[in-house]
């Protein structure tokens, strides 16, 4: 009677060991991080505030980046030169010195479209991986031009 | 009895273990859910700041999305005062600033009424005071402009947290 109430006894702790196992490797899994959305946020919030900031760039006082989409996409000039080169020149400029200086060249490829009637393409790198995108959207008397940015890495 | 005696020692082992777990795990959590705070705040003011009227761009009273480097320079001086340290320094103490990056500056430091406004690139507008250097950066892009010249340059906020 004794042998059989110290089984007893040794199965209940048998399973209350078990029971504490369970909740232990329950709790490491219920308290692994979600994914993080708020860097993504960030992430996508500096990819259209880099838009924005890089289209009022004014290359010479009162001309900015915008100016020149809106006079490129007729043909002008902007800074005393063609307004689509130094658009292209430009932007790539930025892109190249903002990568280096603030993202530690962390992005290996972007391309930059932008929406005329003869479109202008910029790429630059390798675009495999991951890609981060955002539009700018200029508003012209002949509708709105689109540019696109994809930062990839 | 003896035998009784030793199963509840044992058992009260294994239940003190076992909170000794849950609470370990418990002090992460909440240690992690302090850094996820911080990180939501500095978030938080990377938006804000860059909306603030005492930097933000205004002519004739509309305002632009860019930040009046002139306002920069003053409000470097009177932004540690209490309002702004609540603005800035609530939640976690973070230090904050304005930097160039392009067109590259042709000198680095901080942008003072002397250096402003081609011998600087840098406007730190708020640093708690023993700012520790063991901090966790966080940036976004941020159109600078410049009354004087009429020009507009692109730089980004910074914000540091304090870790």
């Amino acid at each position: 009677m004794k042998k059989r109430a110290q089984m007893e006894i040794f199965g209940f702790l048998v399973i209350v060991i078990l029971l504490v196992v369970v909740g232990v490797i329950y709790l490491k899994f219920a308290m692994t991080p979600s994914e993080d959305v708020l860097s993504e946020a960030r992430t996508n919030i500096e990819v259209s505030n880099f838009l924005s900031s890089i289209m009022a760039y004014t290359p010479c006082p009162g001309n900015s980046l915008e100016d020149a989409v809106k006079n490129c996409e007729n043909n002008g000039q902007t800074c005393g030169q063609d307004a689509c080169n130094l658009l292209e020149n430009e932007l790539l400029s930025a892109l190249n010195a903002y990568n280096s200086a603030v993202w530690g060249g962390k992005y290996d490829g972007y391309t930059l479209n932008i929406e005329l009637s003869e479109p202008i393409s910029i790429m630059q790198g390798d675009c495999f991986n991951t890609v981060l995108a955002d539009s700018y959207k200029i508003s012209t008397s002949g509708g709105l031009i689109q540019v696109y940015m994809q930062l990839c890495y | 009895m003896i035998e009784l005696i030793m199963v509840l020692v044992v058992l009260s082992i294994v239940i003190g273990l076992g909170m000794l777990f849950f609470f370990k795990a418990n002090i992460g959590s909440i240690q992690e859910k302090a850094e996820d705070v911080c990180d939501l705040s500095s978030s938080v003011l990377l938006s804000s700041a860059l909306a603030m009227p005492e930097m933000q761009c205004s002519f004739n009273t509309h305002t632009k999305d860019c930040v009046d480097t002139i306002k920069l320079l003053e409000f470097k001086d009177f932004s540690s005062s209490r309002d702004y340290s609540y603005h800035f320094s609530s939640n976690c103490r973070q230090r904050v600033s304005f930097q160039v990056i392009y067109p590259e500056p042709s000198a680095s430091g901080e942008c003072t009424d002397t250096t402003y406004p081609d011998n600087c690139n840098t406007w730190t507008i708020y640093t708690p005071s023993d700012f520790s250097s063991d901090f966790a950066l966080y940036s976004t892009p941020a159109s600078l402009y410049y009354p004087l010249e009429d020009e507009y340059r692109v730089g980004r906020l910074i914000v540091e947290v304090e870790m």
